[in-house]
């Protein structure tokens, strides 16, 4: 990532360029449901298809991320209404290192990359804990996430599926 | 008594361990026989947020032992060193949750209210359909 923030100029430009890709992606995306639609009656979509249908919608998204690549986050009461807390509940985050921040930025800012991974996670846990244990909860299942997501333990397990045992 | 079977990878593990790993996993060896479950440590979440079919003992250090059961039989999936990389290694130093576990605060029992994973099915369970991650209970 940049790490000077671009002039207002710059800024300027750079905001328009992503402005024009994200709106080619809403473009695309909008046309694949139309046919997506229109085909209802053969849904069937061979993989072929739908990778390439992707890898489009996965380029114009790359673009955006290197258009805008400068140093600037996500303002902590943006990132609350996101992740759908208080900003206190951000900023304690922030804290515990849930989220990181953007350095060298003022007032602080989020990381758009550690938001996101944290809404993902959040997606999976909230539903199932009041919101006073939410940082626990984050915590233990990014723990186990990381401990099934070792080698030896995803080898092990791909073992166990295959149903190759020894006994002791 | 349980049957006790190991995946060929998680057994190659354990005939490598020396020294105080090399001697837990005799005991867990045993207590996994003569008790299941209940030796098993503490359920792990999968990746869907809800209980998965794992549990977690923790061996010796960084060490970790990963089971799985079906009634009569305890099954060792995996033996290794939990590694703490990436995110999970800043988590880890933030919150003073070692990568190697140690304070992982909520540690729910491998064994369901019902006895699973002894006997029965997760299918359909829900973590709030059991004792909260809360429930606080040293696994070590």
């Amino acid at each position: 990532m940049a790490t000077a923030l671009p002039k207002p100029r710059e800024l300027q430009r750079m905001t328009a360029l992503a402005h024009l890709d994200a709106e080619e992606l809403l473009f695309e995306i909008t046309n694949e449901r139309a046919s997506s639609r229109a085909s209802s009656e053969s849904p069937e979509v061979s993989s072929a298809e739908l990778n390439t249908v992707l890898a489009s919608l996965a380029e114009i998204a790359q673009r955006i991320v290197e258009t805008l690549d400068a140093p600037i986050g996500v303002p902590v009461e943006q990132a609350a209404e996101r992740l759908d807390v208080t900003a206190p509940t951000v900023r304690k985050w922030l804290k515990d290192g849930l989220l990181q921040r953007t350095e060298g930025r003022k007032p602080l800012e989020i990381e758009p990359r550690s938001l996101l991974e944290l809404q993902h996670a959040l997606a999976t846990v909230r539903d199932g804990y009041p919101a006073r244990q939410w940082s626990k909860a984050l915590a233990a299942y990014l723990h186990d996430r990381d401990l099934q997501g070792q080698n030896w333990a995803t080898k092990g397990r791909d073992e166990f599926e295959r149903g190759e045992f020894i006994e002791h | 008594m349980h049957r006790l079977r190991l995946t060929p990878s998680a057994d190659k593990a354990v005939r490598g361990l020396r020294g105080k790993p090399a001697a837990a996993w005799i005991r867990v060896e045993a207590d996994l026989k003569a008790q299941g479950c209940r030796a098993a440590g503490y359920r792990l979440l999968g990746s869907d947020g809800n209980w998965s079919p794992y549990c977690c003992k923790h061996l010796y250090g960084r060490w970790r032992v990963i089971t799985t059961f079906e009634p009569g039989i305890a099954t060792v999936t995996a033996v290794g060193e939990h590694d703490g990389p990436g995110f999970y290694t800043q988590l880890s130093h933030e919150l003073g949750i070692s990568d190697v576990g140690r304070g992982r605060e909520q540690k729910p029992d491998c064994c369901g209210p019902d006895g699973w994973p002894t006997t029965g099915d997760i299918a359909g369970q829900h973590i709030s359909d059991h004792a909260s991650l809360g429930s606080v209970r040293s696994q070590r």
